[in-house]
């Protein structure tokens, strides 16, 4: 049995990133700490590489693939007994309820399955059916009723993925936290539901927003155009991809003992959908201040203005935004002033959208001012560029930020996640020490080369937010901060004390 | 930030729902076609020789058609259904590029098969080696006539069937009577062999010239037999059962030995035959009822899964496809009672027309009552092919197949006025278990449809 059991949804150890950046720093600097690592990926990750150490006290690493299915087309010939009753109560009930309820279907539907039972085969007994079809007749009228294929799979496409996470098999613990809600979270719930164990929930992005904004955005899912009746504006399946992830977040806020995020702003968002206030504790990223720190800046050349974007090329990252920006830059800066632009960072994430990316680039003849690197070790950018800056339409507490400010790089940020609070600072006495930055609203091109121009055009000033950036980086976002607030929440929550 | 991102692709991949039953389609009702005219042949084949010949003769010649046919059809039930799957896929993707091919595979095989099981069948016989040479180039036809129809049927070239049949048919009884007049046995049998090897080639002709190219050589189509393995047995089961009873008639007390491996009944399996004919204009009709309303109406469903309708507009579509089924079957027992009736009250009278032995009469009183059976449970079942209802359809067959082997057997101790009655029964019994998994599956079309849909990883992009 372990100390502490991680439940990681797409981060450490295969993805990079903010997350993956805090767990690693908390393990490797709790050796003490026993860890076991319940792993949630999309499809199996059997050949991919880990991105980062493991090291020696994470005893145990379990995956599980979320979307690994082998339906065929055999169906049950067994009889399932389902507490129907609960089930119709449980989908039937507002979300709050419905959360509540969440123990006790879990409970008694889920759990006494036997081993000798295929759990999937619930998910394609007529009762399922029964219950899918009956479902459906109830919610719509007759003229207003979407493409019944579409429900189905919609149906499908949620309910596996959940059904998987329901009939996961947990590593032994002491305390499992979750770093996300969505199917982490619900994993952890369902760690707090069965054994009551104690549960801790972290959370740096708001999972639900972030889900909502890529739904609403989403093309693979079925909007029901073939409609001739005036609809509210999103579809049906949108609707119901949300319900859903919103539904994930609350069970896993109603099940947390703890529940911590990264700033304030978080925390509002947090209460809003629907986690108790006095639940929740900020704890803020942190960096390894001093190999930042040292990195020594050289100087700068005249007539020459080089500011980088740190971030993997992907739309939430609105990097269409930034090479808008950076071209508004080019027009605002005299024509002797050489500009250098970096996009640091892995752009094979998305092709479709790089190429679009690239296309822009040359749309706006920049070709010769931007640069993709691809992943690059960012600590060399450090040194030579004047400004790091984040056009993304959502962010945390990025890393990228506060790292840069350890190296004394100022940064010119969209006002999304604590960028404000980063830049600004978060408190009175925070915001004494002055601006490290700007912040505009994001997705406006303009603004944000504006914004950039300001800092950039006086040398004297990019000096002075620069030293800002760095003390507030010493101050507040040191990451051995970071660790002894995380292990003092275990010792909380396993009621020892230290 | 954390948690995994991810799209969906088409969530049929690959093949869709229509797709997968097209397949079934085209020769599902064609597939019932063979045995009929395999009774046609031996039933009149029957009946003119009985004058050119010995009884003695006449016998082994009638045992030379019978055992034939009955080899070939369950030779062919194994392999029929597989291929045909095979071939309508292709058809469907338009791809008859290894179609060439496969045919000439297939008929290699006929061929080698025959000459196997003649050459160690015939062995228990005391016969030269033309007649044996003939028995088994009759068996290679037969089956390569039965292949050919697949090909020919899963194009829908009907006609070019009729045309071939027809004047192979027509050569068989004229060859056989000029030759049987001359060699006697020997040339009877030969003279139908010759007319049933032209068939064959009129066929083969038919099925090289509709699929001319000869792009590459394929054995793709053997998968399909372990894909659909249950198609092997529902074709096999079929025909044993149709032929059971005949066997336990011919090998029984109640049976003569004839000379070798050969067995006859006296009456039974003739009494048999002739009764069958009684159910070809219902199966007609159900031909032309299926191609015109059900199968129209099968598709428009399917159709409107994939045009995204709501599920109201697919639960009156399955409606409309019962009720098109209802319709079908009552009008199918509308004219079949009608035929079986009269076939019925003048069954003396028919089997003094044919110069039949009264013997025969009781049988084919029953044996007609059977056949009105068998026709309705035989509809049913290719319906429920139609839904991909394999299992139950084995289960029938099955049922059948044990049903008239066990009743047969007690009808042979029970008395001659009881031959008959077994396949009667069994008939009934098979009716009835076919009726109950086609309402059910009537009722559970769209969970079946739904539910059965294969889903992996790939419909899932992610990122």
């Amino acid at each position: 049995m372990s100390d502490v059991c991680l439940i990681l949804e797409g981060t450490y150890p295969y993805v990079t990133g903010g997350v993956s950046t805090c767990v690693y720093q908390l393990i490797k600097n709790t050796p003490f700490i026993n860890y076991s690592i319940l792993y949630i990926g999309a499809t199996s990750h059997e050949n991919d590489e880990y991105r980062y150490p493991i090291p020696d006290n994470v005893k145990l690493i379990k995956e599980v693939e979320l979307f690994d299915y082998k339906v065929d087309d055999e169906l049950p010939n067994k009889n399932i007994e389902l507490d129907l009753e609960l089930l119709l109560k449980f989908h039937n009930a507002p979300r709050e309820r419905k959360a509540e309820l969440f123990g006790a279907v879990y409970n008694e539907v889920i759990k006494p399955l036997d081993d000798s039972f295929n759990p999937f085969d619930i998910l394609k007994s007529k009762q399922a059916w029964n219950m899918l079809s009956n479902y459906y007749k109830n919610k719509f009228k007759d003229q207003e009723a979407p493409s019944f294929i579409d429900y189905f799979y919609t149906w499908r496409f949620t309910h596996y993925p959940i059904f998987k996470i329901l009939t996961t098999e947990l590593p032994k613990a002491k305390l499992y936290h979750a770093l996300s809600t969505g199917y982490a979270g619900l994993l952890g719930a369902v760690a707090k539901v069965q054994g009551n164990n104690a549960f801790m929930l972290t959370e740096h992005g708001i999972y639900s927003h972030e889900r909502e904004i890529e739904i609403y955005q989403a093309d693979w899912i079925f909007n029901a155009e073939t409609d001739l009746q005036a609809k509210s504006n999103i579809s049906t399946f949108k609707e119901w991809w949300i319900k859903m992830f919103h539904f994930m977040g609350q069970v896993a806020y109603q099940q947390a003992d703890l529940i911590t995020t990264l700033y304030e702003g978080n925390k509002e968002k947090q209460i809003r959908y629907g986690a108790e206030a006095d639940k929740i504790k900020i704890i803020p990223n942190g960096i390894d201040y001093e190999s930042f720190s040292s990195i020594t800046k050289k100087s700068k050349k005249e007539n020459e203005v080089h500011i980088a974007l740190v971030g993997r090329v992907v739309p939430i990252k609105d990097i269409k935004t930034f090479i808008k920006a950076a071209s508004g830059l080019r027009r605002l800066l005299d024509d002797h002033i050489n500009l250098k632009v970096s996009i640091l960072g892995p752009y094979d994430e998305d092709p479709e959208y790089y190429e679009e990316c690239k296309k822009l680039v040359s749309f706006l003849n920049l070709e010769n001012v931007i640069e993709f690197t691809g992943k690059v070790n960012v600590k060399e950018y450090y040194g030579v560029i004047d400004t790091l800056v984040l056009s993304s339409i959502s962010e945390g507490q990025p890393m990228v930020i506060l790292e840069a400010f350890a190296a004394a790089v100022p940064c010119v940020s969209t006002d999304v996640g604590s960028c404000s609070e980063l830049i600004y600072g978060m408190s009175d006495e925070d915001r004494a020490l002055g601006a490290a930055g700007e912040v505009v609203p994001f997705g406006k091109p303009d603004l944000l080369a504006q914004a950039l121009f300001n800092v950039v055009s006086s040398p004297d000033d990019l000096m002075k937010m620069g030293k800002v950036a760095q003390i507030r980086a010493k101050k507040y976002y040191r990451e051995d901060i970071t660790v002894k607030n995380y292990l003092r929440s275990y010792n909380k929550l396993l009621g020892s004390t230290d | 930030m954390a948690g995994i991102g991810f799209r969906l692709t088409k969530y049929f991949s690959g093949k869709n729902v229509w797709d997968n039953l097209k397949g079934t389609i085209y020769s599902t009702v064609i597939s019932s076609g063979p045995w009929l005219i395999s009774v046609l042949s031996v039933f009149f084949v029957g009946l003119y020789a009985q004058h050119g010949l010995n009884r003695h003769d006449l016998y082994v010649f009638k045992c030379i058609i019978s055992y034939t046919f009955a080899a070939s059809l369950l030779l062919f039930g194994a392999f029929e259904m597989p291929l045909t799957r095979y071939l309508a896929d292709k058809l469907y993707m338009a791809d008859i590029s290894t179609f060439r091919g496969v045919f000439i595979n297939i008929v290699t095989i006929a061929v080698i098969t025959s000459g196997t099981l003649g050459y160690f069948f015939y062995a228990f016989f005391d016969w030269g080696i033309i007649l044996r040479m003939i028995c088994v180039g009759l068996l290679a036809a037969i089956l390569i006539v039965w292949s050919s129809m697949i090909f020919l049927s899963a194009s829908k070239n009907y006609v070019k069937i009729v045309i071939s049949f027809l004047i192979g048919g027509a050569s068989s009884f004229v060859f056989s009577i000029v030759l049987g007049k001359q060699f006697a046995l020997i040339g009877y049998i030969g003279g139908y062999a010759l007319g049933q090897i032209l068939t064959a080639i009129l066929l083969a002709q038919n099925v090289f010239s509709e699929y001319s190219d000869f792009e590459y050589f394929s054995l793709e189509y053997l998968t399909y037999f372990s894909k659909y393995k249950k198609l092997i047995f529902v074709g096999m089961f079929y025909y044993l059962g149709i032929w059971v009873d005949k066997f336990i008639f011919w090998y029984s007390e109640v049976g003569d030995h004839v000379e070798g491996l050969f067995y006859t009944n006296q009456y039974y399996d003739t009494a048999m035959f002739l009764s069958y004919l009684t159910i070809v204009p219902s199966f007609a009709v159900f031909m032309v009822q299926v191609e015109t309303d059900f199968y129209i109406k099968y598709t428009y469903f399917y159709r409107a899964i994939e045009d995204k309708y709501n599920l109201k507009f697919l639960e009156n579509g399955i409606e409309e496809i019962t009720i098109s089924l209802k319709k079908t079957i009552v009008n199918l027992i509308k004219i079949q009672t009608f035929v079986s009736v009269i076939c019925w009250y003048f069954s003396q009278e028919i089997v003094e027309l044919l110069y039949l032995p009264s013997l025969m009469e009781p049988v084919f009183k029953y044996g007609v009552i059977g056949a009105f059976l068998q026709i309705l449970f035989l509809i049913s079942n290719i319906v429920l092919l139609y839904f991909e209802e394999r299992k139950p359809v084995l289960i029938n067959y099955l049922i059948f197949l044990i049903s008239n082997l066990v009743l047969s057997g007690i009808t042979v101790e029970m008395g001659v006025r009881y031959h008959g009655l077994g396949y009667v029964v069994s008939s009934l019994l098979t009716l009835i278990s076919s009726f109950y998994f086609l309402n059910e599956t009537l009722k559970n079309i769209n969970y079946k449809t739904f539910m059965s849909q294969k889903m992996t990883s790939e419909n899932f992009i992610t990122n």
